[in-house]
């Protein structure tokens, strides 16, 4: 795996895979690689963290995995298990062959008997370093993070029946955080913090054009300006990057060539999520005012 | 890296601690390790390198990205100021505000008479502005729903406690065990398995909300914070007090922030007066009666200024604290600067609360709020 030399060459090597990092995100996904220390990235949920997971492991070439938190994650739902039926069938069959039973019992914990979960391949690559992506760490227990703080301070795991396994190669490792609670200082201290936010108009635009090149660009114009208009609106949930681009993948599928208000009135639910949003939206006068606003500023 | 840069990196880092960050001379020489790693040593160059290593939160980084350009200013001789060699306090100051942003200032002595008697929700507190009030306060049309502090807290769960009713799931910790065996009835052993988990439900926060004379300051705020509260998935009651006892949930329910603020004003007749914490906590207990369950949080928010005897508050918070799953003090001038508890009032809820948490600024709130959790 050949990693960047610089803040530009990470820059440009993520807008190869379609995705526009500015300066200080590109600063922060290249000190990450340098330093070997994790990224986290915290913003609003649709702002593109997961993606920058993903566009980077396609950058360096490397698998990406991906261990989901969530309320009640646990270290063996994240770490390994022991394969306990294959245990069994392994004593079955040594016992009708005759074996020693001590003999039986030593060769139980070995690796093949484990079921490996995410950290565990991240550690313990069969190839180069993956990109391991721990997303929504907010989500998950206090005592699930004071246990990725030891393997994430250290790059090492201890298996009482092995030993102790140690990473020859440090992954690159990204959290995301969609800010539902805090996380432990502890372990923001062993990470490099970066916060995305909303992308402006200019930038969002870039990225619909960067993402989809064959869309009209005046409808594309279009989209970002609705969006960014909603935005401004005190909406439940705002839309985020990934919902513009799934409205804008929606629209080319439609043959959509122009917003009206008929077509946003189809395909609102794209954008907004929320019951209540919508109903927000659904007077009339509210999507005419804001295409109006739209044609009124050129687009 | 030159010494002079690592010496002005290390003074920039002294001075950010004495802003809340959590820095060591390990993070100052990482710093530097990084801008040499990155070979950009323009002001934006060095600016992304140190946000990456030195912030950890969204409040920080709006704190560091004024920082910085006090400190880029003060290097490039804008500003006419001696830097003491390693010292912190010449940050102290943040003057400097980024253009579109305006500082609000909080009620002083002078200011606050006359809002007393206005119906106007006034976004402010004594003490530095926050964040989230130089948004409330500056003119960008932005509405209290985009506030950073209303989203921080309209995100966090609900408070849930475990209830003792179960329901059946694919995978529980606990069994069914009258259905297992009835479906097992008949066979030889156990073939199949039928799970279950407890189901949660809401704990009960009981809020006991100081509305006397020395709280006078902080009533905007809290009303602020309490009137959003309510508003959330929580089950959540509300109680103002002075001299008497108010249950103001009810008003504090209307979506109107204006309508609420002037209903619960209407309605506690007592605001602004004296301070009999003992009878009024006794008051209490007898009027909530049986809904004051050993699973129920109470939240007192007051400075500790009481008028009424000491051994009657002291018994009445026992009695409390016995009754309830935790009784919390929210003091709003904790954590300041020279405060200290000193009154026999404050000693005794200090002795007698499970937890004392600060709660001077909204972010304080969300953060007691959250840490009740």
């Amino acid at each position: 795996m050949r990693r960047p030399e610089s803040v530009g060459a990470v820059i440009a090597g993520l807008q190869a895979h379609h995705y526009l990092a500015g300066p200080a995100l590109g600063t922060a996904v290249f000190l990450s690689l340098k330093l070997e220390r994790p990224l986290l990235l915290e913003g609003e949920p649709g702002v593109g963290k997961t993606a920058l997971a993903q566009a980077l492991a396609q950058m360096l070439h490397v698998p990406l995995i991906r261990l989901q938190c969530y309320e009640g994650i646990d270290r063996e739902s994240a770490l390994y298990e022991w394969n306990y039926p294959r245990q069994l069938l392994h004593i079955r069959l040594r016992e009708l062959s005759g074996e020693d039973p001590q003999f039986t019992e030593q060769s139980l914990y070995r690796e093949e008997f484990l079921l490996k979960r995410p950290l565990y391949e991240a550690i313990r690559p069969e190839g180069d370093p993956p990109v391991l992506l721990i997303d929504e760490i907010d989500r998950s227990d206090d005592e699930f993070e004071a246990f990725l703080l030891e393997v994430l301070s250290e790059f090492q795991i201890s298996i009482p029946e092995i030993g102790t396994l140690k990473a020859t190669q440090r992954p690159v490792v990204i959290l995301t955080s969609n800010r539902t609670r805090d996380v432990h200082d502890a372990l923001k201290r062993r990470c490099l913090y970066q916060w995305l936010d909303y992308p402006s108009y200019a930038r969002e635009r870039e990225i619909l054009r960067e993402r989809m090149p064959q869309m009209d660009p005046s409808l594309s114009t279009q989209i970002v300006h609705f969006v960014q208009n909603l935005r401004q609106r005190p909406l439940e949930k705002v839309p985020g990057l990934s919902e513009t681009l799934d409205w804008a993948a929606a629209l080319e599928a439609l043959g959509v060539l122009a917003l009206s208000e008929q077509v946003v009135e189809q395909t609102l639910g794209c954008v907004l999520k929320y019951r209540d949003d919508i109903m927000s939206m659904g007077a009339p006068q509210v999507v005419s005012q804001i295409l109006g606003e739209i044609a009124a500023g050129g687009g | 890296m030159e010494d002079r840069a690592a010496e002005n990196l290390w003074i920039l880092a002294r001075a950010l601690r004495t802003l809340g960050f959590s820095l060591s001379i390990q993070d100052a020489v990482l710093a530097a390790r990084s801008v040499a790693l990155t070979q950009d040593l323009s002001l934006t160059g060095v600016h992304d390198v140190l946000a990456a290593l030195w912030v950890s939160s969204h409040e920080q980084r709006v704190l560091f990205d004024q920082a910085y350009a006090y400190f880029a200013s003060l290097l490039a001789g804008a500003l006419d100021s001696n830097i003491p060699q390693g010292a912190g306090p010449w940050l102290s100051g943040l003057g400097l505000p980024q253009s579109g942003r305006t500082w609000v200032s909080w009620i002083d002595t002078a200011k606050s008479s006359q809002f007393r008697t206005s119906d106007r929700t006034v976004y402010s507190h004594s003490g530095r502005a926050s964040s989230e009030e130089v948004l409330a306060g500056s003119q960008s049309g932005h509405s209290p729903a985009e506030l950073p502090w209303v989203r921080r807290l309209d995100s966090l769960p609900a408070h849930q406690v475990r209830g003792y009713r179960r329901q059946d799931v694919r995978r529980g910790k606990l069994w069914n065990l009258s259905r297992v065996l009835r479906r097992n009835r008949g066979r030889a052993e156990i073939t199949a398995l039928w799970r279950q988990k407890r189901r949660n439900t809401l704990r009960p926060s009981l809020f006991l909300w100081d509305a006397s004379r020395s709280m006078d300051g902080f009533l905007s705020m809290y009303f602020q914070f309490l009137h959003r509260l309510v508003h959330t998935k929580n089950a959540v009651e509300v109680w103002t007090f002075s001299t008497r006892l108010t249950d103001v949930t009810a008003e504090l329910r209307t979506v109107d922030p204006k309508q609420a603020y002037r209903s619960v004003f209407e309605k506690a007749r007592d605001l602004r007066g004296g301070t009999l914490l003992a009878s009024v906590a006794e008051a209490l207990t007898a009027r909530t009666g049986n809904r004051l369950s050993t699973k129920s949080d109470i939240v007192l928010i007051t400075d500790g200024y009481d008028a009424g005897s000491p051994e009657d508050l002291a018994n009445i918070l026992s009695k409390m604290g016995r009754r309830s799953h935790r009784l919390i003090w929210w003091n709003p001038w904790l954590g300041r600067k020279g405060y200290e508890i000193a009154t026999p009032a404050g000693r005794i809820l200090a002795k007698h609360c499970d937890r004392v948490d600060a709660s001077g600024t909204l972010a304080d709130c969300v953060a007691a709020w959250q840490r009740l959790a």
